[in-house]
């Protein structure tokens, strides 16, 4: 913004006095954008906080898995889990705080219902028991990692208001406040001079 | 021939991997192409749904032996390799219900070629296609249990595996083993359907390939408790395992249990058909065995799961 080139007035003055006052307002929404920004981090923080447990359960199951896959022998392995109708998974935009955000939306479950064998079905079961928490903390770090990158651009926006916009232009105003006073004061003494004469 | 055959599959039963082997290959000391008796897996290299079909096809060709040697016996060892065929009809029939395109089968077929069975397109198809096999047996009598086809299956190959021991007059010690066989598959059954449904199927004759022929074994009540007394398990332990639904570990139970037995049989009178029986066993385990093996190293499992989950026969 260069004000080098501005007429010194008391419009320019009333002019520049609200745009200060605009920047102002603008800086305090955008802190509470942030705050609101940091609220919705910190509690998505919380749902990650889950992963190492459920990784560790994941791997427990998987660890199952393969033990009844090698006792069950790949043929009846691969062909009992073919009864199991595969879960139907969308990734969507949604708007977090107003920032779009890719999530992934469960449109249905997989279908375990021709899955006579109860062990398989138990295993299945808490496998995509575990896929849900999976797919929960996952749209939870995306979210968190799009929220970050906006919060990193509101901060960016609120030190440029703040370090430089704002004294600038504070500066500038004192600048032409004075001028102006210095010029309403030497018209001031050119009446006087006048009236003198 | 009988002579032929025993001393063949004493022979032969020598070539089998021992438990050795296994641990060497468990820890990766050496690879399963090092092996005298798989050098030939080294050409399906590096996928290894090849190997595993290249370890069915040893099998295979290895019971296939048997059936070249002129005897009175070759419907029973069709018979016994049959399970493969019934394995493949019920993954067919499971890709049909669940949509799978690409099925993996065993390269193994008697009465069905695996061509025309790939190219059934729906379960009307299979039962046309079993129509003309020993597998028709049971569904022709409980037509009404279509939801059920895969137990009417594995009791219709019970019922032709165990006549056509009974025809080709093997060992009584064969033919208890085989009584064996069948409950375990049964006691699959019953913790799959539950006990109280298998003793109504068992009043309708769904379940008599799962009856035993041997005089050493009764099944009155179709009870799990039967079984435990047939196997002599750890009561508390299977039921543990029952509770949790752990099948895999109940069968895996069993099949040690099963093989315990046999092996102990073996020793006694090794000189009767349970000879060529006990190779033909053995080498179906190696094959479970060098799958589990396989997959186990595929999957990047730890040597120990992979190793608890073996069937070994008791070292002779």
């Amino acid at each position: 913004m260069s004000y080098k080139f501005l007429p010194i007035s008391r419009g320019t003055l009333i002019k520049l006095r609200n745009r200060l006052k605009l920047m102002k307002r603008g800086k305090e929404v955008l802190e509470m954008r942030r705050e609101q920004l940091i609220r919705e981090i910190t509690n998505l923080l919380m749902v990650i906080k889950k992963r190492p447990e459920v990784e560790h359960r994941l791997v427990n199951e998987i660890h199952e898995i393969s033990r009844v896959r090698l006792i069950r022998g790949e043929v009846e392995f691969t062909s009992l889990i073919s009864l199991v109708k595969r879960p139907i998974i969308e990734i969507l935009p949604y708007s977090i705080q107003g920032v779009p955000v890719p999530q992934i939306k469960i449109v249905s479950d997989p279908d375990l219902s021709n899955l006579k064998d109860p062990e398989l079905k138990r295993l299945a079961n808490n496998f995509w028991e575990i896929m849900k928490e999976l797919i929960e903390i996952a749209n939870a770090e995306i979210a968190i990692e799009k929220l970050a990158n906006y919060l990193n651009y509101i901060n960016r926006i609120v030190n440029s208001l703040e370090k430089n916009l704002i004294p600038q232009l504070e500066k500038l105003i004192k600048y032409v406040e004075e001028r102006v006073e210095e010029e309403s004061l030497e018209e001031f003494i050119r009446l006087k001079k006048i009236k003198g004469e | 021939m009988i002579g032929y055959l025993l001393v063949k599959a004493l022979c032969f039963k020598d070539r089998l991997l021992k438990e050795e082997d296994y641990l060497r290959l468990i820890e990766g000391k050496i690879t399963l192409y090092e092996l005298p008796q798989y050098t030939f897996l080294k050409k399906y290299e590096p996928s290894y749904n090849n190997i595993i079909k290249g370890i069915y096809e040893k099998f295979i060709n290895r019971a296939k032996y048997f059936i070249k040697v002129r005897t009175t016996y070759i419907p029973f060892f069709y018979a016994f390799l049959d399970r493969l065929e019934v394995e493949n009809l019920k993954t067919k029939i499971r890709s049909l219900i669940g949509g799978e395109k690409t099925p993996f089968y065993y390269p193994y077929y008697h009465f069905i070629p695996l061509d025309k069975l790939k190219e059934a397109k729906k379960l009307d198809d299979i039962i046309s296609i079993i129509e003309k096999t020993p597998y028709y047996e049971i569904l022709k009598l409980a037509k009404e249990y279509k939801t059920l086809i895969e137990l009417c299956l594995d009791s219709a190959y019970y019922k032709y595996y165990k006549n056509k021991a009974l025809k080709c007059k093997v060992d009584n010690q064969v033919i208890y083993f085989i009584d064996l066989e069948s409950l375990i598959k049964l006691f699959y059954w019953m913790l799959v359907l539950g006990e109280d449904e298998i003793k109504k199927l068992a009043k309708k004759e769904v379940l008599i390939g799962f009856k035993p022929v041997s005089r050493r074994l009764k099944l009155e009540e179709y009870s799990i408790d039967e079984i435990i007394r047939a196997f002599k398990v750890d009561r508390k332990r299977l039921e543990r395992m029952m509770i949790h639904f752990e099948i895999s570990r109940a069968l895996h139970l069993l099949e040690e249990k099963f093989i315990e037995k046999l092996s102990i049989t073996f020793m006694k009178y090794k000189i009767s058909f349970i000879t060529p029986y006990f190779y033909l066993i053995a080498s179906y385990l190696e094959m479970r065995n060098l799958e589990k093996i396989v997959l186990g190293e595929a999957m990047k499992l730890p040597p120990d799961v992979v190793k608890g989950t073996l069937t070994l026969p008791r070292p002779i």
